[in-house]
């Protein structure tokens, strides 16, 4: 955006330029009336032809220009006073509830009729029209100013400031009003251009710059009068009207909210099964597979980010198996990839990719075939739920036919008929996830994907929740792949854990095995931080130094390797596979630990 | 006690009429210098409330905050608001956006009176002392990483010299690899400058590594008040317990009832015992629950080693 | 974390719209008693004599005089306008100064136009706009279409930013004249209404697809989108079913302002197009100082602006569960 907001103030400095001069260098043309000539089309001596009186009618536009921008300005200038002080007073401490429902009132009127309705008490003309104008758009720039002013005012930096003891105008020069200040300018100037626009209404309504004085909107009303017999008098102020006011609004315009999408993988990724090889056959007594699955995301500039990279990952029938990792381990991707929910722009690839014998990667299936086998639960249920629909309504979307009540019941949800009547955000976290799990359930999925269902959730909730999972799970039937950074959570849950770092698995162990049988240092280290209540508080708390690799930015070597206390040579220069240590049991280390199980 | 950090029945609320919310109810307690308050609760406990009132950043409907003996006014002069300094929860957002880290720094010093030559020097300091490389002098805080503004918004507060630091949920963005070393450098900290510490935390393990005393808050009240081993160990109050209960044990399956419950409305708190619909504990003797449902057990005072705002504490554990 | 109050829960579920649509009914008619204030206040307001003013500084003092007792402005202030309070709700609006008719009587006799111009085109703006905006949305998703996507935001930008006025010069030059497909002004019938209905049209519809374009994108990136395709439902009812109620009602909220800007633009065209509404005799209104006429008109288009927006909140309580429980 920056280089075209460079080019807009370019032409608004144009345009004032424009202003200023246009009058001195235009004026005499503009006046010379030519009696030869009258009501000309365009010509080489008249670019745009003559009016009625034999006048330029190109001069003329560049002489307006001085009293239709000078106006514009003038009348922004009005607005901003008004405004900010109509603003800065709905933002003080008694009186503010006043203004702001006057300032809401007045927001609701469109500039033209309040401009109309000031237009009558200041009487036409010039001057009556700037301060109508003006006081026309005072309420949205009061509105403008008064969320900035508010959002300023209440956010943790300006506290942060006053708590350090910083002087009341240095709070406001420092912290205000930088932050402040380009959305106020941006403000102005897309203000400008309205004011314009306003303007060169009221005037070629009449009520606005009145004869002798001529500015755009009155070119354009006398020129409507000849616009079949010379166009280009009424089209000439028109296109100066729509040029000018453009620049000023496009130049204010806040960049729009809700970015666009991130940008497109520009290389081609290397072939794999997704070109058309043949995926292998998926395992038969497996629910989940997962062979050499890799999700890679564009950066910022186009550029292939791995971020699932190599993972092998197989699930049985009625397993319960957990997913451990920290940030940028690659988990939730991993789980998305299973159940065919990666977002645009990623792309996945893999040796193998099936849920319940369907294949992901199949060029051929389509949503519907995985109806009834993978269901996920999200982290955050007041997001995952549709704010509009009843919660009912959405668990029987689920799966038709399927009685609600009875669903919401089997998660113990108290009061589940008015419940399920209910929307999502009448009901508390603890509940809300327990309609979601009752939802993923509904379908009876082969397979229930859980991320972090209860991380959002207050402590005392967690284990309820958790235990309502568990349960719930286990009278379906269907496999389980639970994922969360908290290892102690995740054994609870599961008979197998999966540990992910850098987008890898690392190991993969029974539960049963934990904590002495732990072989790879970062699931040893993920344990070892685990809080005890036992631990001796006098001593420091055992902690990983450094931190995870960014996405795709890991060396040649293992991905722990940096911050591991066993890396060796080869751990630098050579990324370990995923190797069976007993049945069961795999690493991904050169020097895994020897342990107790 | 008169030295250090006292605050009694101190109570700040939200709102009018119906929609009146008491964020904080008559809260006492006492940090000495040098000293270190854990405050545990969950979502709507009120514990960032409290923080938010005891640094001065919230007016108070009632009770008084004491420093030294000497009362803090609810508009508290400029000299007073530098000594208790807060690392908020959000530290992103208390970082002025378009300020670079070098600026937010020197203001700090610049308010604390180091004279402008120094500045440079006690920066890279501070940055040395929480651990960041000095190459970030100039980096604006939307390029740091979650952990990196932690720290710097810490570096802020320590260029304050305070004789007070309330963290609230410091830890709670970062990943579980990194609190520990959090934890760590925030004690090796006040080892090194003294000043006394009020960590505010919905992890009670955390906060009983870190603290001499606990105090458990519930919607806006404090339930229990004592020394961090006993209160963590041989709790008093059963939400303490529940809280305790409440932490996943490697291997241990999810227990206690599955049951749903819906979490009281703070514009509504229940009468008597705040925590009584809850309660799994059966008062001996008495018919269940009845004296819970109408009496409050008084508040939790300050003085009392470990106090328990319940009807029916077990006795106090001597080790 | 969202609670949820407990004992009142299946009262307060029942009726918080209907709460939220009697506060927002009382401040309906509060912001109407304002208006009509303001209306009063207006001329009022006009420094030097309104009377004076209005018959021209060559007319005899007894006739100012008289003129005035008759319009009652020799009274007290609270007189006055207790009294026009008192004509507001019986109907009686005063005289124009100009036509010697009621106010009342030059208001119903144009009303009728400018409704039918704007009903026409407020109906164009939400039947073309919010289809045309929801397809872009989810058309050019997730960068497919770039070039498409493009155009449309240009062509839209461009199109949003034009006034009426503008634009009725530019329909006019290339439909009327240029191609005589339609007539400029007079002339009956359907032909005469598809010039002035686009002009005010065409405006408010590239902003209302503009910004369902934008709220869908931002939408179809949400949670319960990506919910909802993990329930496998087919991507017609996740447009329509889920998509669509999320996006209406950011869209319905910018609608207040911008069906209030398409009754402001009935003004302008109307004058270009010499409509038979209101909005053709305002102008004349001002200039001649009929202030009773021009007060009429004050009390006309600020209440219909008034009554949008009510109408505009009331369906954004219907279709958003949220709303209701808002403080307003």
């Amino acid at each position: 955006m920056r280089p075209t907001r460079r080019a807009l103030l370019v032409l608004i400095l144009f345009f004032l330029a424009l202003a200023v001069a246009g009058p001195i260098l235009a004026g005499p043309a503009a006046e010379r009336t030519d009696v030869a000539g009258l009501l000309q089309g365009p010509s080489a001596e008249h670019w745009l032809g003559t009016d009625h009186l034999g006048r330029d009618i190109l001069a003329q536009i560049v002489v307006a220009s001085r009293l239709s921008l000078g106006s514009a300005v003038a009348a922004t200038a009005v607005a901003a006073v008004a405004g900010i002080a109509l603003g800065g007073a709905s933002l003080a401490r008694r009186a503010g509830p006043l203004f702001t429902a006057v300032l809401n009132t007045l927001v609701a009127f469109p500039s033209l009729l309040l401009a109309i309705f000031f237009a009558v008490v200041f009487g036409v003309g010039t001057r009556g029209a700037v301060l109508a104008v003006g006081l026309a758009m005072a309420p949205s720039f009061g509105r403008l100013t008064q969320t900035l002013g508010a959002s300023v005012m209440a956010s943790d930096y300006v506290s942060a400031a006053r708590l350090l003891g910083l002087r009341h105008s240095r709070v406001l020069t420092g912290y205000v009003l930088p932050n402040v200040a380009e959305p106020l300018l941006l403000g102005l100037a897309f203000a400008a251009g309205n004011a314009l626009l306003v303007m060169s209404g009221l005037s070629f309504l009449g009520l606005g710059v009145q004869p002798p004085d001529y500015d755009w909107g009155q070119l354009l009303q006398s020129g409507l009068g000849q616009i079949y017999t010379a166009p280009a008098a009424a089209l000439g102020p028109a296109v100066a009207i729509m040029l000018a006011g453009l620049t000023f609004s496009m130049a204010g315009e806040p960049a729009e909210r809700g970015a666009e999408a991130p940008a497109r993988l520009r290389r081609a990724l290397p072939a794999t099964a997704r070109d058309g090889r043949t995926p292998a056959v998926p395992g038969e007594a497996n629910v989940a597979e997962a062979r050499g699955l890799r999700v890679v995301f564009p950066d910022a500039r186009g550029r292939p980010v791995t971020v699932v990279d190599d993972v092998e990952l197989c699930i049985g029938k009625g397993e319960r198996v957990g997913l451990v990792g920290e940030s940028g381990s690659g988990k939730s991707l991993t789980a998305l990839a299973l159940a065919g929910l990666v977002p645009h722009p990623g792309r996945v690839t893999a040796d193998a990719l099936s849920v319940a014998k369907v294949g992901l990667l199949d060029v051929r299936r389509s949503d519907r075939d995985l109806k009834g086998r993978v269901a996920m639960v999200f982290q955050d249920p007041a997001r995952a739920m549709n704010p509009v629909l009843r919660v009912g309504a959405q668990i029987a979307e689920a799966s038709p036919g399927r009685d609600v009540v009875e669903a919401l019941t089997a998660l113990k949800v108290a009061s589940p008929a008015l419940r399920a009547r209910q929307y999502p955000h009448q009901l508390s976290g603890g509940t809300l996830q327990r309609a979601m799990i009752a939802m993923a359930l509904a379908a009876e999925p082969d397979l229930l994907i859980a991320d972090e269902p209860t991380t959002a959730l207050d402590m005392t909730v967690q284990q309820a929740t958790l235990r309502v999972l568990r349960d719930a799970v286990a009278a379906s039937g269907s496999a389980l792949l639970f994922i969360s950074h908290d290892i102690a959570v995740v054994s609870g849950m599961c008979e197998r854990l999966v540990v992910m770092y850098a987008g890898g698995v690392v190991e993969d162990l029974p539960v049963r095995l934990l904590p002495g049988g732990a072989a790879h240092p970062y699931t040893a280290a993920l344990l070892a931080t685990l809080p005890s209540l036992d631990a001796d508080p006098a001593a420091p708390l055992p902690a990983i130094p450094g931190s995870p690799p960014a996405a795709g930015a890991a060396g040649p070597g293992c991905a722990f390797a940096p911050r591991c206390p066993r890396a060796a040579e080869r751990c630098l220069s050579e990324r370990p596979p995923l190797a069976d240590l007993a049945p069961g049991h795999r690493a991904a280390c050169w020097h895994p630990l020897e342990g107790v199980a | 006690m008169m030295d250090g950090l006292t605050v009694d029945d101190l109570t700040v609320a939200f709102g009018h009429g119906r929609n009146r919310v008491v964020a904080v109810d008559r809260v006492s307690l006492a940090v000495p210098h040098g000293a270190a308050l854990g405050v545990v609760g969950e979502s709507g406990s009120g514990k960032s409330t409290l923080g938010r009132a005891i640094a001065g950043l919230v007016t108070p409907a009632g009770g008084e905050i004491r420093l030294d003996g000497r009362l803090l006014p609810p508009r508290r002069p400029r000299s007073d608001l530098r000594r208790i300094q807060l690392a908020f929860q959000n530290a992103g957002g208390s970082l002025s956006p378009r300020m670079p880290v070098a600026r937010i720094l020197g203001d700090a010093l610049a308010a604390a009176g180091v004279p402008r030559e120094r500045r440079g020097d006690r920066v890279d300091e501070l940055l040395d002392a929480v651990q960041l490389p000095t190459i970030l002098r100039d980096a604006l805080p939307g390029r740091l990483s979650g952990g990196q503004r932690q720290r710097v918004a810490l570096a802020r507060a320590l260029a304050s010299e305070p004789e007070f630091l309330i963290c609230d949920e410091v830890t709670s963005a970062l990943d579980v690899s990194a609190r520990g070393a959090m934890l760590n450098l925030l004690t090796r900290l006040r080892g090194r400058y003294g000043w006394g510490l009020i960590f505010i935390s919905h992890d009670i393990a955390a906060v009983r590594h870190i603290s001499d005393d606990i105090a458990v808050m519930y919607l806006g009240r404090t339930l229990e008040r004592g020394p961090g081993e006993a209160v963590v160990a041989a709790p008093r109050h059963p939400y303490t317990r529940t809280l305790v209960e409440a932490i996943p044990v490697l291997g241990r399956a999810p227990a206690g009832p599955p049951d749903d419950f819906e979490p009281p409305d703070p514009r509504r708190p229940p009468t008597g015992c705040p925590f009584h619909p809850r309660c799994p504990l059966r008062p001996r003797g008495e018919p269940a629950g009845a004296r819970c449902a109408t009496d409050e057990p008084p508040p939790v005072t300050r003085d009392l080693p470990h106090h328990a705002a319940c009807h029916y504490p077990p006795p106090l554990e001597h080790t | 974390m969202s609670t949820a109050t407990h004992a009142g829960v299946s009262r307060f579920s029942a009726h918080p719209r209907m709460a939220f649509a009697a506060r927002r009914s009382r401040r309906f008619v509060l912001s109407l008693l304002a208006l009509v204030t303001a209306s009063f206040a207006m001329i009022h307001l006009v420094p030097g004599d309104p009377v004076r003013a209005a018959l021209g500084p060559s007319a005899p003092q007894d006739l100012v005089e008289r003129t005035r007792a008759t319009l009652g402005l020799d009274r007290p202030l609270a007189d006055q306008y207790l009294s026009y309070l008192r004509g507001v709700f019986t109907g009686d609006l005063g005289t124009s100064i100009m036509s010697r008719e009621p106010v009342g009587l030059v208001l119903e006799q144009r009303l009728p136009a400018t409704a039918g111009l704007a009903g026409a085109a407020l109906a164009l703006t939400l039947a073309a706009g919010i289809p045309l905006g929801l397809a872009a949305g989810v058309l050019g998703r997730d960068g497919r279409r770039p070039r498409s996507d493009f155009t449309f935001t240009v062509v839209t930008g461009l199109l949003s930013a034009l006034p009426e006025f503008l634009l009725a010069v530019g329909l006019v030059y290339v439909l009327a004249v240029s191609l005589g497909w339609f007539p400029v002004a007079g002339g009956t019938g359907p032909g005469a209404y598809v010039l002035p209905v686009l002009s005010l049209a065409v405006g408010p519809t590239a902003v209302i697809a503009r910004l369902m374009r934008v709220e869908t994108r931002r939408a179809l990136r949400e949670d319960y989108v990506r919910t909802a395709r993990s329930k496998r439902l087919p991507r017609r009812v996740i447009y329509l079913r889920h998509v669509l109620p999320n996006v209406l009602t950011a869209t319905l909220t910018v609608s207040g302002l911008l069906l209030g800007g398409l009754i402001a633009g009935t003004v302008v065209v109307e004058n270009v197009f010499a409509w038979p509404g209101l909005g053709g005799a305002v102008v004349t209104a001002i200039t001649g100082k009929d202030y009773a006429l021009v007060q009429g008109f004050v009390l006309v288009y600020g209440a219909a602006i008034l009554a949008v927006n009510l109408l505009v909140d009331l369906a954004i309580a219907a279709i958003d569960p949220r709303s209701s429980i808002l403080e307003r």
